[in-house]
């Protein structure tokens, strides 16, 4: 038989699984001969041992609260009406640009996984100050794409927020700017060196959100404003 | 009825002569300002959930011993012109909504954009329930709530003898925030311009940031709990008691890295035991049973870890 017949107990052998003898285990025997004697198998049996050891030795990522409570805000703020009294044109001018920019941040999550996993591992005293993998993409880029698309989404809805509210967003998105420009001169200067990538990385991620309040902001403002204010009066009197 | 608020608003803010509308305001404090008070008081059964969104004004929400929730209120105006601030101070709406042992409460502005106006509110909720705030501007001060979420743009947060069953999570744009006596699974508190200041409070996982402020964290270390405390260009502090051991990944690009105790150092240039002044812009080692993780960034900024 070829390699490829027996990749469905491939898994189960990487994960442990040895053939016991009883007549259930005869596909796990039968692969456990043709491993004794194929190269190609046991390196393959190695590399997915290797990435199960790694895969454990992960740490737990847990979503931002930011994004939870936004979420479970969304959905309260749907469960509290019925659906046969939620036109789309209620719901969708105050949830649609904080949908965007959760859609965003799940998108920057995930191309950043993405772009780590095709790194190699690299143990964890070289984490910091270490080479950098030069064949890998620049971890920045999905940043770079969501924060163009979320500077657009609060530049259309600027006009939402008060003047001093606005002020101290645009003072504070220039911090942040003079964060990712310093980060940027230490890697012109030091392109291996992980700290000003990780200082990079920080930066932009802490402008993303920053960028993702200010839409929530301008869609709560524009709620309050439109929305609320009508009913308000109706469910104090 | 939208279209009569925005009337009453432009017709005060131009002409400034409207009579008072129909609740008289109880208080004038200063000049041009009126201000009218607010007061419900509500029910929520254990484990309830408390939101309150705010555009402008200081919160102060406190646990209290009982079930109820008590909602008292300052409407504030200010105008020059005091018929026009009291015209203007009927039009700020605070909207509750009791559902499902939730209360939503949210202020309400006709018009939001440069409003002369906002809202002070002082809370009382029961011990066990989730509180989540959102302000636009203003500070926050909680005690001895549950903390799910507490957030503003420009102010101060003070969290005080809190606690939340999963994550408790704060976070400010300009503005400082303070953390005492928090327990929590995990903790996050972030700021752009401002300083973080954390003090005897328990997690497993702790992550503090700040841009152009300080980190500084104070008290015992939970075994196993992971602090993750990181800051551009300002300062990371750690003043440790308690004998938990730890593990210590400390770097700062450009300033320097100091640790008052004796540290095992791994990595290039870093082997043997020593305080920290050999390799001044890096620590990388373990103190004692290493059983808890410091993950420790600046970039401009100074670290520290000492004893407190």
């Amino acid at each position: 038989m070829n390699c490829e017949s027996y990749e469905d107990v491939l898994g189960d052998y990487v994960d442990g699984a040895r053939a016991s003898g009883l007549p259930g285990d005869a596909r796990l025997a039968a692969f456990e001969r043709h491993l004794a004697v194929c190269a190609r198998c046991q390196a393959l049996v190695a590399d997915f041992t290797s990435i199960r050891g790694a895969a454990a030795r992960l740490e737990e990522h847990v979503p931002p609260p930011r994004l939870w409570t936004r979420v479970v805000a969304s959905i309260a703020a749907q469960q509290r009406r019925p659906w046969w009294r939620r036109p789309l044109a209620d719901a969708f001018p105050s949830w649609a640009p904080v949908a965007v920019a959760v859609s965003l941040a799940l998108l920057i999550a995930g191309a950043t996984w993405l772009a780590w996993k095709q790194e190699p591992a690299q143990a964890p005293h070289e984490a910091v100050g270490g080479p950098a993998e030069p064949e890998a993409a620049p971890p920045e880029q999905p940043y770079e794409a969501a924060i163009a698309g979320l500077e657009q989404l609060a530049a259309s809805q600027d006009a939402s927020l008060d003047a001093d509210t606005r002020a101290v967003l645009k003072q504070n998105l220039a911090v942040l700017d003079r964060a990712i420009s310093e980060s940027r001169a230490a890697l012109a200067d030091e392109p291996a060196n992980a700290l000003a990538q990780d200082s990079l990385l920080d930066a932009l991620d802490t402008k993303v959100a920053l960028l993702q309040d200010t839409v929530a902001l301008a869609a709560d403002a524009d709620t309050v404003s439109d929305d609320a204010a009508g009913a308000a009066k109706e469910l104090n009197q | 009825m939208k279209r009569a608020r925005v009337f009453v608003f432009v017709l005060a803010t131009v002409a400034g002569a409207l009579p008072a509308g129909a609740q008289t305001p109880s208080a004038a404090l200063g000049a041009g300002e009126v201000t009218e008070r607010f007061s419900r008081t509500s029910h929520l059964d254990a484990n309830g959930a408390f939101d309150l969104i705010n555009l402008h004004g200081n919160i102060v929400i406190t646990a209290g011993s009982g079930r109820d929730v008590t909602i008292e209120a300052v409407k504030r105006v200010q105008r020059p012109n005091q018929n026009a601030a009291r015209a203007l101070l009927q039009t700020i709406d605070i909207q509750v909504v009791e559902e499902a042992n939730r209360i939503e409460v949210r202020t309400s502005y006709p018009r939001p954009r440069n409003f002369p106006g906002s809202v002070d509110f002082t809370i009382t909720v029961p011990a066990d329930v989730n509180v989540s705030v959102r302000a636009t501007g203003g500070g926050i001060r909680a005690t001895g709530i549950r903390v799910e979420a507490l957030r503003t743009v420009s102010g101060d947060i003070d969290l005080v003898d809190a606690s939340a069953d999963q994550f408790a999570t704060a976070s400010a744009v300009s503005g400082n925030i303070t953390v005492r006596g928090l327990t929590a699974r995990a903790i996050q508190l972030t700021t752009v311009s401002g300083n973080v200041r954390v003090d005897n409070s328990t997690a497993d996982r702790l992550m503090a940031r700040a841009v152009s402020g300080d980190v500084e964290y104070a008290g015992e270390l939970a075994r196993s709990g992971r602090y993750e405390l990181i800051s551009h260009s300002g300062d990371v502090r750690l003043l440790l008691s308690g004998s938990t051991g730890f593990d210590v990944q400390a770097n700062s690009f450009s300033g320097s890295v100091q640790s008052d105790f004796p540290i095992t150092r791994r990595g290039r240039g870093a082997e043997g035991t020593g305080r920290g002044a050999a390799t001044p812009r890096a620590i990388r080692g373990a103190f004692g049973d290493a059983s808890a993780l410091l993950v420790l960034r600046a970039f401009s900024g100074n670290i520290s870890i000492g004893r407190r």
